[in-house]
């Protein structure tokens, strides 16, 4: 007997659709001639520089609320992206809703790396790192300060704690790799693909690559994470953009992801070899032989209190890689807090970044 | 039972069996007019983005092309004039010897062969030849750099197309999968039945699934490291070349510039240092 082919559209919905499809069509066509870039802002919280040396800026956020939390914290983010990802907007700031919780709040900006960086090295990163905690310490006339590390920013400040202990009271991780191969752990489709790819290519791919470029560029990781979510780089400008195109807001928010996408730095070359090869390849941090110069990263060093958040669904870093720190970590105070969403979408999801602002203000206030 | 998709053509038409390109057909379609009436709809987008926000930059940022082409026809009027001459000079060298092909004659078709003289692009065993042969000191170094740049994109290009077959199979066998979840010989429950966004949705989950699938394989990971290894090469290759051209005319090569900046960093790292070494003293000192 024949087969039959049981698909089917639904015409009437199809009909529908296209009807919807072509009054959207019409509304984001209005909508895309209106928007101007000055539309699309974003870290736009108020701030004041304070220091800078070479690239690298310090700033000050200017208070929303009374100060609750007396130890001022100081937020750094990796050399892949940029820290404006935690004011994105106005609505959806880590910035905003931790200055609302009375917490007063420093941010590092490492600028825009271009090629005369090509011998700048984590070391470097280091000492910038030291550089900001005195000028902060001197300020409020204190010995130590807190800690927020972001992904890449994360291992700056998880090696700072191990290497200068003294001068850090509290410390917040965010979506930070420790085990660069505990996504092996996990077979998650679509989750750590970064650490396998980064894994299959030969140490000296990444040396001749930093010989021809100078450094890792922006534009390159940029391609490595689409190809992360390979059908969503195919659609983001075609469906998704439809489905936004007929509502401001909505589409006001995507352009400042966009925005913020397009704003990737180049990794200076040799820092981005450390990263790369001692870390993503030789996983050397959670075996306790990364050195920073002649110093070794000992992560038992780290006393003082650490708070690890991690993402449920980050596919960039996947939880394992985070929550190895648990194990390795020298502090009894020592606790996780797993969100929400993904890598991104922790500090910009309506829900997460709700629960990720309150749960490290509360955390800090405890510990304060 | 599972069955995959066969193409169209092994179907005999009059065999009573349904068609699974068919439907994937009225999927393709439905989806290429939605995409026409979106691209038209967004290329009104960007031209009222563009008037907005580029104004008369727009013109300016275009490239010309004009001086391009002209030179390209001149080349093109150059090229016949040459070889309507050459083949003159030819009938003229064959009257003269008799019409006899001894050997010196028989070179001379290729000596006047204008082509000759625009060292036409070699072939990729000639081009290896030069680069792998031995070395003299003062000959054939620039003929050595152009031909490892020519080298380094051939191998690029080859790359390129490797990946792309690990890429072409892949959709391959995502299309394949989605012919077998349209229902096609499945469970009439769990056939599909929904709009065209139902359908482009379905696709792009097959199509995720399978792509992730695949960066997982070997294949894909060796096809993506020598992609990435070819263009480095390139790159160097292009810096050498340029390198030998910034020596001849006393312009600072990559590498003098990347020596610059190393001592840079390094007279830096010296300042931090000393203004770290002060302050301390200073608050030592009260």
């Amino acid at each position: 007997m024949a087969e039959t082919s049981t698909f089917a559209l639904d015409l009437v919905r199809a009909f529908a659709e296209a009807q919807g499809f072509s009054e959207r069509l019409a509304q984001g066509t209005k909508l895309f001639g209106e928007v101007k870039d000055e539309d699309v802002q974003i870290a736009t919280t108020p701030k004041d520089e304070i220091w800078r040396q070479d690239r690298v800026t310090l700033y000050h956020y200017r208070p929303l609320a009374e100060r609750k939390v007396r130890t001022p914290v100081l937020i750094a983010y990796g050399l892949v992206g940029r820290y404006t990802m935690v004011d994105l907007q106005e609505d959806r700031s880590l910035v905003r809703n931790l200055l609302n919780f009375g917490v007063d709040l420093y941010v590092v900006d490492w600028g825009n790396p271009n090629r005369a960086d090509r011998y700048v090295t984590l070391e470097d990163y280091d000492t910038y790192l030291d550089e900001c905690v005195d000028v902060i310490a001197r300020r409020h006339e204190i010995d130590r300060i807190n800690l927020l590390g972001i992904c890449e920013g994360g291992v700056f400040t998880t090696c700072y704690a191990a290497l200068h202990p003294e001068k850090v009271r509290n410390m917040i991780l965010t979506i930070t790799p420790i085990d660069f191969h505990a996504d092996k752990l996990s077979d998650r489709p679509g989750h750590g693909f970064i650490n396998v790819w980064t894994r299959s290519l030969d140490p000296q791919d990444v040396d001749r690559m930093i010989d021809a470029y100078g450094v890792l560029p922006g534009e390159f990781m940029g391609s490595v994470f689409s190809m992360m979510t390979p059908m969503r780089s195919m659609t983001k400008y075609n469906l998704d953009l439809l489905d936004v195109v007929d509502d401001r807001k909505k589409f006001l928010n995507f352009l400042r992801m966009e925005k913020w996408i397009a704003d990737r730095p180049h990794h200076p070359g040799e820092a981005a070899k450390q990263w790369l090869k001692d870390l993503y390849q030789e996983n050397k941090l959670v075996d306790g032989t990364f050195e920073l110069g002649d110093r070794r990263v000992d992560l038992k060093n780290i006393k003082c209190p650490v708070l690890n958040v991690y993402a449920k669904d980050d596919h960039i870093i996947p939880p394992a890689t985070s929550q190895a720190l648990g194990s390795k970590v020298g502090s009894s105070d020592y606790s996780e807090l797993g969100l929400p969403g993904g890598h991104v979408g922790v500090f910009v999801g309506g829900k997460a970044q709700a629960l990720l602002g309150s749960g490290i203000a509360h955390w800090l206030t405890k510990r304060d | 039972m599972e069955r995959s998709a066969v193409l169209p053509d092994s179907r005999p038409e009059s065999s009573g069996f349904p068609n699974p390109f068919g439907a994937f057909q009225a999927f393709g379609d439905m989806w290429a007019r939605g995409s026409q009436a979106f691209f038209e709809g967004q290329q009104k987008w960007l031209g009222d983005l563009a008037k907005a926000t580029l104004g008369e930059q727009k013109t300016a940022a275009q490239p010309d092309m004009s001086g391009f082409k002209a030179a390209q026809e001149a080349y093109s009027a150059a090229l016949n004039n040459a070889m309507s001459l050459s083949s003159a000079l030819m009938k003229n060298f064959g009257a003269a010897s008799g019409g006899a092909a001894d050997g010196e004659t028989s070179l001379l078709p290729k000596m006047f062969d204008p082509q000759a003289w625009w060292a036409a692009a070699p072939d990729v065993e000639g081009v290896a030849r030069l680069q792998e042969g031995p070395q003299l000191a003062d000959v054939g170094q620039i003929e050595r750099k152009l031909a490892a740049v020519y080298s380094a994109i051939v191998t690029l290009r080859q790359r390129g197309l490797e990946h792309q077959m690990v890429m072409t199979n892949a959709w391959m066998r995502a299309a394949n999968k989605l012919i077998t979840r349209l229902g096609i010989g499945a469970d009439a429950a769990k056939a599909f039945s929904g709009s065209w966004r139902d359908l482009s949705s379905l696709w792009i989950q097959v199509a995720n699934d399978e792509l992730i699938a695949t960066q997982r394989t070997e294949e894909y990971l060796a096809s993506q490291r020598n992609l990435l290894k070819a263009s480095t090469e390139l790159r160097i290759a292009q810096q050498e070349l340029a390198a030998f051209y910034s020596e001849m005319f006393g312009i600072p090569t990559r590498a003098e510039i990347d020596d610059v900046h190393k001592t840079l960093t390094d007279l830096r790292r010296e300042v931090r240092a000393l203004k770290r070494s002060k302050t301390a003293n200073e608050g030592a000192h009260g």
